[in-house]
């Protein structure tokens, strides 16, 4: 499953929706209504299944599913370029 | 090792709503290792069921949730704002309930911090008895100012 699906499924199960039903630009914060605490169980669980580190000062740039995943790929490219 | 008495000034809760005896070892900013009697005294014991004691597995979540807060505690950077603030709970993940714990059994709830960043805590948590996993998971924390 490519990074970009597999994000998605983690997302969606993490704030209980649907991969249809989400705005993939839509800000978690201000458009969705979800807390940070929300964001930091993401960063955990991509952390989890990846098998990779994100710096959590990095949350900052994962306010969005696009923005998830953009983050995720270059995490993954960099531990694929080791 | 923190005694029980220490454990009710760290904690916002009260007796009979202190879900932790003593902790057993702790790492400052990374892990804790608490215990709790499970006592047929408690008040759970004939309401939970009347005819089976069983100890609730939310009380086993407030064990982690106090274990945890008591960790908060003495990892703390700033003493004064401990006064004006607290844990709170803000979610719960994959938490099982693997066997039921019962009346005699003593929890030994292990905590370790997976994230930590500004005032938000993820941690995973894990009960035994007698070495046995009685329960699991992975719990978020936010750190709130008493509202005045």
């Amino acid at each position: 499953m490519s990074v970009k699906n597999t994000v998605t499924e983690i997302v969606c199960e993490i704030i209980g929706m649907q991969a249809d039903e989400i705005n993939p630009d839509a800000s978690f914060s201000e458009d969705m209504g979800i807390d940070s605490l929300r964001a930091l169980e993401i960063l955990a669980a991509i952390e989890n299944i990846f098998e990779i580190t994100i710096d959590p000062e990095r949350l900052k740039d994962m306010g969005s599913l696009n923005k998830v995943i953009k983050v995720t790929e270059e995490h993954v490219k960099c531990c694929d370029n080791l | 090792m923190i005694t029980f008495d220490k454990i009710r000034r760290y904690l916002k809760q009260e007796a009979p709503f202190v879900f932790i005896d003593k902790v057993l070892e702790y790492e400052v900013d990374k892990r804790i290792v608490a215990l709790k009697n499970v006592s047929g005294g408690e008040l759970f014991s004939s309401l939970h069921f009347p005819e089976k004691a069983i100890y609730p597995g939310v009380f086993l979540v407030e064990s982690v949730a106090q274990t945890t807060a008591v960790l908060c505690y003495i990892s703390r950077k700033d003493e004064e704002s401990q006064d004006t603030q607290y844990l709170a709970l803000g979610g719960i993940q994959q938490f099982q309930f693997i066997k039921p714990v019962k009346p005699g059994d003593s929890l030994i709830i292990q905590v370790d911090i997976t994230k930590r960043i500004a005032n938000m805590v993820l941690v995973k948590a894990v009960i035994t008895v007698d070495k046995a996993v009685v329960a699991c998971g992975q719990l978020s924390f936010g750190v709130m100012k008493d509202e005045e």
